[in-house]
């Protein structure tokens, strides 16, 4: 250990603090904090960094840990910008007092009402439908109808749905919540345990495989799950989602139930105009396009057509309910499955 | 008295047995002693607390006028000139026979260091193998290189650990010879602790006899040796 | 051995440092149990906490029991028995270590999972469709098998060290005894190497209980998952340290239980001459079949998931846009090595003042260097996070700079983080180092004129070199793998190949996965291979 001297040491020091000085975002510019992790996102920062001059630096991470962190910094939060893949958590960041409102024309203009908050603290970016997936061969869509059908015991042994620690299907227990209250929704948790065919494992794409494997016949699940299936470089998973549907439940009573991921601006924000322009450029076509294709969503800019694919499964109804519902009811949600035993 | 140590308290552990109790030791400059004790006698400790390795609880320590420990002094071995060769003689696996011997040295100008090993490398009859690292020695080259790496930093006195345990009978008494020679020729003060009788003949002007921390017999070797004054210096003298 | 020899302070005003630094997030965990109780705790208590200890008690259990089957019949065979290719297998049998366990978990579901390549061959050969729950592998016991599989070499790795100096003049008077094979591993071998597989099982089961990637994919409810679900889904970080102790309490119990297993008894030779035992060559049935069974376990562990993954890449790789995988990969690289280098530089000095100055307070400093490897990763996070946002308040109020957050959004707080969570692995290494070179060296050199300062730098560094190596490999691999901490705590920009990994895959971006996946197991596949190297020149 030669190479151990006291040069080499105050070396190595010097080193650690290049090294550092190379991560810590550089001031000004905007700070991201996001939980999307698609390659084509990257794309897309680096023309809008091209076309305003602005440098985005961006933290990923779980939407809860973001938040968790928004929280824990403060008033000195680097964070200015917040991307989660779920309404709920957006409602919570607000509620939590780490959000401001924007009222911004460009904004209001590229997203409708129905898709942001109620006072403009966040902003919808893409919309998702969890819609029930089932078998082309087993199932008659004549027998499904809505998502309160699924307790009926027509569907015993034969629903597939992931774990209730995902915050899918929190949201989704929580908008029924939002509907029909809590007794109903507690009634409703328990039907579907009761019908399922196996005990919740795996994420949305086992459901589908689930099917196909014959271990059920209708799956909950979201829609881009399909889509993403549908493109696999997996050729046996391709031919696994073509023996699926898709079918959007409760279109003649309550509507599909649909989630966002979206946008909000955070309270201390330090570079708020920059930020601003961010958020105008994630609604702009041009962004919306490859936004939602990234993730087989739909775009929320009414100008933008959905992918053919998604076109292709037609248009739907969804719930009628401000989104800000899910994130309120989402720890009732929670412990209802909990007491039900919805794993 | 050139070493002198007096009142000496030492434990491991306030709980378990004291090893030394109010112990004095007084030795001559130029002397030889030889400590002799079975295993756990303490005779290993006076060395360490001699070399500052160890601190007593109590006690003054004083090596050629200078105080060592008291009650307000406590010299950490670096500084206490004190030449040490250990059971096993310690001998750095990492550095030549050389780079061994000039390690205590090395704060002096290169020349002069060369020159001091060169002597010493003399002394000890390892010219030639100077280059060799420990493991490529014999016990006896070994022993002498640790005894060379002692002696080369001039120390004022010259602590040696049971010195021939490692070395077989027949090798044994060839370098005890030796050593006596070396010691002689530089009159340096000299301790050794060992458990045989015969290293404290033939090496020693003077003999402690050691039981669980206390001195019982002391003197000229040869007529402690005729003239055991226990059962237990009887046992250890025979 | 030093006790009470007099130095200069420096050795011991840097360690009582760092080790005020590493109790600090600690402390403030602790804090938040006085904490007044709240309903998410007694909805936890009621419906969840059983869940939790028994899944976690099932996992640790068979995982511990399978790794020492696995691991000790392992490093016994290629101890005593020359087979085909049993040189290779001696470091072979390491390399599961370089794959995560929650890759591994990943590539096994892709795997067997109806369109993985198995179902899809019978089917669309044989047109066989088997039960599905033949291959359902996202269970519990689906769990014990993975965490088998790609921890037992830490079982493995420390017996067979253990064995190759303990065992030979034990075995051999056993067969002059008339002994049979049998007999002598279930009568000799396996009590003498006790310590040594014990210790292995308790580094396996504190993986284990750490784990946050594999459960948490397998929608399994353990400690680690409920910790980060209830601090973060129900913004309840109370609950969720009420939860940390209960966790805490549980590896305590499961040290403890380690600490009584071996009841004072050393099984060490005190000799340090020890000859190693001569392999016997094995031919015929016998051979091919210890081959069949460390090519097995090496398959399971190693060959089928790498193949797999190189497969999904092929595959996958046209359709890769804009990784970045040189930024990504160097990141990984470079927080390994710094962190890796930072923790053995405290290591060494906490390790050197415990070994000079070995009194009350020292000797806890080694526990509390310890200790960090039995905290969960989600509990550090808490603690460090907290910490560090509290330094920055003191740094605003010092500087009267607000709305800058120096130190927690920078690269440090991570590597702090690394610090206590994995300053026991270099710890270990650099006692064991100390251990090794014992005094005597260190003594000489003092009594030679040299200062403790200088008598490290010239005498007990380079002897300690290659447990020094061997700490920063070990270190090195732990980081270039570790996952939540890294998630919750890196800052800005910043991604390795480990969370790229885990994301795409929670992303249910497999095949994207798969190559930054096999760049990571192919750096920890160099590392472990510098490591055995160590080892191997070490003895």
């Amino acid at each position: 250990m030669k190479y151990l001297n006291k040069r080499n040491i105050l070396l190595i020091v010097v080193l650690v603090f290049a090294f550092s000085s190379i991560v810590i975002g550089a001031e000004g510019e905007v700070n991201l904090y996001t939980n999307r992790h698609y390659d084509t996102d990257k794309l897309l920062l680096d023309k809008f960094e091209e076309q305003t001059g602005i440098q985005v630096n961006v933290l990923k991470g779980g939407s809860d840990e973001l938040i968790e962190k928004i929280i824990r910094e403060g008033e000195s939060t680097s964070a200015d910008l917040l991307i989660t893949a779920d309404a709920g958590r957006l409602h919570r960041a607000k509620t939590k007092g780490l959000l401001q409102p924007v009222e911004n024309e460009t904004l209001f203009n590229n997203i409708p009402k129905n898709l942001r908050d109620t006072e403009n603290y966040w902003f919808g970016l893409t919309v998702r439908g969890r819609v029930i997936v089932y078998s082309k061969d087993r199932v008659d869509p004549s027998e499904l109808s809505t998502y309160g059908d699924l307790t009926d015991e027509k569907w015993e042994d034969r629903i597939l749905v992931r774990s209730s620690s995902n915050i899918y299907n929190q949201s989704l227990l929580a908008s029924l919540i939002a509907i029909h209250g809590e007794e109903w929704a507690t009634e409703w948790a328990a039907g579907v345990v009761d019908n399922m065919a196996r005990k919740p494992q795996g994420n949305d794409r086992a459901q589908a495989t689930a099917i196909a494997s014959g271990e059920g016949d209708i799956a909950i699940m979201n829609t881009y799950y399909l889509g993403k299936m549908l493109n696999s470089s997996n050729p046996e998973e391709v031919k696994v989602a073509k023996q699926l549907e898709i079918f959007f439940p409760s279109q003649e009573t309550t509507g599909t139930h649909i989630n966002v991921s979206g946008i909000g601006l955070t309270k201390y924000a330090k570079n708020k105009e920059n930020a601003i322009k961010l958020m105008e450029y994630f609604s702009s076509v041009e962004a919306q396009e490859m936004f939602a294709k990234a993730n087989y969503e739909y775009p929320v800019n009414p100008n933008v057509e959905p992918s053919e694919l998604l076109s292709s499964w037609g248009e739907f109804e969804s719930q009628d309910i401000n989104l800000s519902k899910l994130g309120e009811n989402n720890t009732k949600a929670y412990m209802i499955f909990n007491r039900v035993g919805w794993k | 008295m050139f070493v002198t140590m007096k009142d000496i308290d030492f434990y491991y552990d306030k709980n378990n047995d004291t090893i030394l109790k109010d112990f004095d030791l007084n030795i001559h400059k130029g002397q030889t002693l030889s400590i002799l004790g079975e295993s756990g006698s303490g005779k290993s400790t006076i060395l360490r607390l001699l070399a500052g390795l160890e601190k007593p609880e109590k006690g003054v320590i004083v090596i050629g006028n200078k105080i060592m420990n008291n009650e307000n002094t406590f010299v950490p071995p670096e500084k206490r000139e004190v030449g040490m060769v250990f059971q096993d003689y310690a001998l750095f696996p990492h550095m030549t026979v050389f780079e061994n011997i000039s390690f205590g040295i090395n704060h002096l100008s290169k020349r002069k260091r060369n020159e001091m090993v060169m002597e010493t490398l003399n002394l000890v009859e390892l010219v030639d193998h100077s280059g060799k690292y420990p493991h490529q020695l014999s016990g006896g080259q070994q022993q002498r290189t640790a005894l060379a790496r002692a002696l080369v930093t001039e120390p004022k006195i010259l602590l040696l650990d049971e010195p021939f345990s490692n070395l077989d009978t027949n090798l044994k008494n060839n370098i005890r010879d030796s050593l006596k020679e070396i010691i002689s020729k530089i009159g340096i003060t000299t301790i050794i602790v060992s458990h045989d009788k015969l290293d404290a003949l033939k090496l020693a002007d003077q003999l402690i006899v050691l039981k669980e921390g206390k001195i019982v017999q002391k003197g000229n070797p040869e007529k402690l040796i005729s003239n055991p004054e226990s059962i237990y210096a009887e046992s250890i003298l025979l | 051995m030093f006790k009470k020899i007099g130095f200069t302070n420096k050795w011991s005003v840097i360690s009582f440092f760092i080790i005020v630094l590493i109790l600090m997030p600690s402390i403030f965990i602790l804090m938040g149990l006085f904490n007044p109780i709240s309903d998410t705790w007694l909805h936890i208590r009621k419906y969840l906490l059983k869940d939790y200890v028994f899944n976690s008690a099932i996992l640790v259990f068979f995982t511990g029991l399978f790794s020492i089957i696995i691991g000790v019949s392992l490093a016994w065979f290629v101890n005593a028995y020359d087979f085909k290719f049993s040189n290779f297998f001696k470091w072979g049998l390491i390399l599961p270590l370089a794959v995560p366990p929650y890759i591994g978990s990943y590539t096994y579901v892709g795997l067997l999972n109806y369109t993985g390549i198995i179902q899809t061959f019978l089917r669309n050969n044989f047109d066989l469709v088997l039960n599905q729950s033949y291959f359902d592998i996202m269970s519990l016991s689906g769990a014990v098998f993975i965490y088998t599989i790609f921890l037992y070499p830490y079982v493995f790795l420390i017996t067979h060290a253990f064995l190759q100096k303990q065992s030979a003049s034990l075995v051999e008077v056993s067969k002059t005894l008339g002994k049979s094979p049998v007999d002598i591993f279930f009568r000799i071998i396996l009590p003498i190497s006790r310590g040594a597989y014990v210790a292995g099982t308790t580094l396996v089961v504190l993986e284990v209980l750490n784990d946050y990637g594999v459960v948490k994919y397998f929608g399994i409810s353990t400690f680690s998952t409920s910790i980060f679900q209830t601090w973060f889904s129900l913004g309840d970080i109370n609950s969720a340290i009420r939860l940390s102790v209960y966790l805490m309490g549980f590896v305590f119990i499961v040290l403890l239980l380690e600490r009584l297993s071996r009841g004072g008894k050393q099984y060490s030779y005190s000799t340090t001459k020890v000859k190693p035992l001569k392999a016997k060559k094995l031919s015929g049935w016998k051979n091919w079949l210890m081959f069949s069974y460390a090519f097995i376990v090496l398959s399971l562990g190693f060959i089928i998931p790498v193949l797999q993954l190189i497969y999904w890449s092929i595959i996958s790789y046209g359709k890769i846009v804009n990784m970045n995988i040189i930024k990504t990969v160097l990141n990984s690289i470079g927080v390994s090595l710094i962190g890796a280098f930072i923790i053995l530089v405290s290591a060494v000095v906490i390790a050197n003042t415990v070994r000079i100055k070995e009194n009350i307070l020292t000797k806890n400093y080694a526990r509390i260097a310890v200790l960090g490897y039995s905290i969960p990763g989600a509990v550090i996070a808490v603690g460090v996070m907290i910490f560090f946002l509290k330094m920055d308040n003191g740094i605003q109020f010092l500087t009267g700079q607000n709305n800058i957050l120096l130190l927690s959004s920078s690269i440090f707080m991570l590597i702090f983080a690394y610090l206590i969570r994995f300053l026991a692995v270099g710890f270990n290494s650099v006692e064991s180092g100390f251990n090794k070179i014992g005094t005597d060296f260190h003594e000489a050199s003092r009594t030679l004129g040299n200062g403790i300062t200088k008598t490290f730098f010239k005498v007990d560094l380079p002897m300690m070199k290659p447990a020094l190596m061997s700490g920063f490999l070990l270190v090195s691999i732990e980081i270039l793998k570790e996952l939540p901490l890294t998630l919750i705590l890196r800052p800005f920009n910043f991604n390795t190949l480990a969370t790229r990994a885990f994301e795409y895959a929670n992303d249910e971006m497999i095949h994207e996965s798969a190559i930054l996946s096999l760049i990571l197991i192919s750096i920890s596949v160099i590392l472990v291979y510098s490591l055995t190297n160590i080892k191997r020149k070490g003895r």
